[in-house]
Order: C-alpha cells, then structure tokens, then sequence
C-alpha cells in the first residue's frame, strides 16, 4: 500500500481547534469517496484524539501535529490514515485504559476519548511516552 | 475555526424542547444545561432535546448531557433526542445514554411517544 496524498498541519492547542483537524480529515475522506457516515466517525475520532492531546499532554511548546495520509493502490484510495502527535508526558494510565472515575468512584462521565476513537475508527495505534504520545487512526474507505 | 452553540426554547403543553444550532461542546453542553435547569425550575419533568442544527458534538459536550440526564432520572423526568446525525446516535450509544433516555425519529414522533400535546400551552 502507497501513500496517494498526504498534509501535515501543526495546530496550536487552543479551543475549537479540534474541528479544523476533523475539517481537514473529513475533507480528505469525502475526496475519496467514504461513505458520509464513516467520515463523520472518523471526524469525531479525529477531534478526540486531538482534544486529548490538548488536555492531558502537558505539552510545553502547545501544540498537536496532525498527518492526513490517503494510502491505497494507483488510484484505488483504500484507507485514510491521521496521526495525531503531540510532544508531552504522555497521557496518564486511566486515560490510556478508558477508566477514570469520578471522585466518588463511580464510573467516569469524562475520559471518553480514547473508547470513542477505538470504536469508531477501524484501527488505532497508541504510543504514550514521556516524549509524547502517537495515535494513529485508520479508517477503511 | 470557533462555533459557538445557540438554543432555542419550545414550552409546550406537559413538555418543552430544546432546539440547540451548532458545536456541542463543553461550552456548548454547559448552554444546553443552563437552559434545562431553567425550564425544571418552571416545572418541566419531560424535556426533549432536538438536535437536528447539531452536527457535530464531542465527548465532553455529551458527558454533560449525561449529567443533565442523571438529574432528569433524580426528578423522576424524562429526557429524550430527536433528530441525531447515525454518528451521535452511535456516539451516544456507546456512551450509554441510550440505555437510558429515549431517541426518536423526529419532534412529531417523539411528541406522540412521549404523550404531550404538540399545541403550545394557551393555544
């Protein structure tokens, strides 16, 4: 598999960015031809991926690099990829596990992120360090 | 990029629902919920939230719903949706608000299902 188009963007962390990244990768999904529906899922995993970036990384430049990827064979897009990295502490164990609680231990109402992305994308990768974290979202078309 | 969420209000007779336009974010959640308390300090046990300007949300804006939604189970009230986009619904779904709070079609279906009147009170 190739890599038919791709475009970085370097977004600072400020509110509302979120919806240029998801803008961007909806843009790159419709061109090719992805079910409506499966691009506004990828959209939403998009802006989460980049929110938690923004509250949880630390990061101490302030900002979330995004890579738009369109892989697939000569003219036969099969996938969009989006890498959305940032270069903090990386996220804390219950953000990574999808289990924060709330202070009375009851089960979380924030923390949705990463069980979001996981279930309405196709594919995630997740690297957390303490250089920073990696998810990578594929998305079939 | 910014979109900043409007509401509107429909009181009608045994319920009233609330038509938000644009981003349901935190900001937009917590407009959303300003405005429900309101209407439970009038009275209002059912509210629906018709979210058919809404087409795009994100996980902290629905936590906030889900907050809205625990205080309507404490009241014993009701609240529903209508007019969610396949993805809210989804989002919604694994969420966990479906379990508990009703998602229709559409206002009209929602206001037969839910057994209030479409009339505005007075009319």
């Amino acid at each position: 598999m190739r890599c038919l188009h791709q475009k970085d963007l370097v977004l600072p962390m400020l509110p509302d960015k979120e919806l240029e990244a998801g803008e961007e990768a909806s843009e790159l999904a419709s061109g090719a031809r992805m079910d409506p529906d499966r691009v506004d899922e990828l959209r939403l995993a998009v802006q989460e991926a980049f929110i938690n970036a923004s509250e949880h990384s630390g990061a101490s430049d302030g900002r979330v690099y995004v890579n738009l990827a369109l892989l697939g064979a000569k003219d036969d897009p099969e996938l969009v990829q989006v890498t959305v990295r940032d270069t903090g502490v990386g996220f804390p164990e219950p953000v990574l596990r999808g289990t924060m609680r709330n202070e009375e231990g009851r089960p979380r109402k924030r923390g949705w992120g990463l069980t979001l992305i996981r279930r309405l994308v196709d594919e995630v990768e997740i690297e957390s360090g303490t250089h920073g974290t990696v998810v990578v979202m594929r998305k079939r078309i | 990029m910014t979109e900043t969420l409007s509401v509107q209000v429909d009181r009608r007779t045994g319920l009233a629902v609330i038509l938000t336009q644009g981003y349901i974010n935190n900001q937009g959640g917590e407009e959303i919920a300003r405005v429900a308390y309101g209407l439970i300090d009038e009275g209002y046990r059912t509210l629906l939230l018709d979210l058919a300007g809404s087409k795009i949300v994100n996980s902290i804006g629905i936590s906030i719903l889900i907050e809205l939604l625990e205080k309507m189970i404490e009241l014993d009230g009701k609240l529903a949706f209508c007019n969610l986009t396949p993805t809210i619904q989804k989002t919604f779904h694994i969420m966990g608000l479906t379990q508990y709070a009703a998602v229709y079609a559409d206002e009209q279906t929602a206001f037969s299902e839910l057994g209030a009147a479409a009339a505005q009170p007075g009319s």
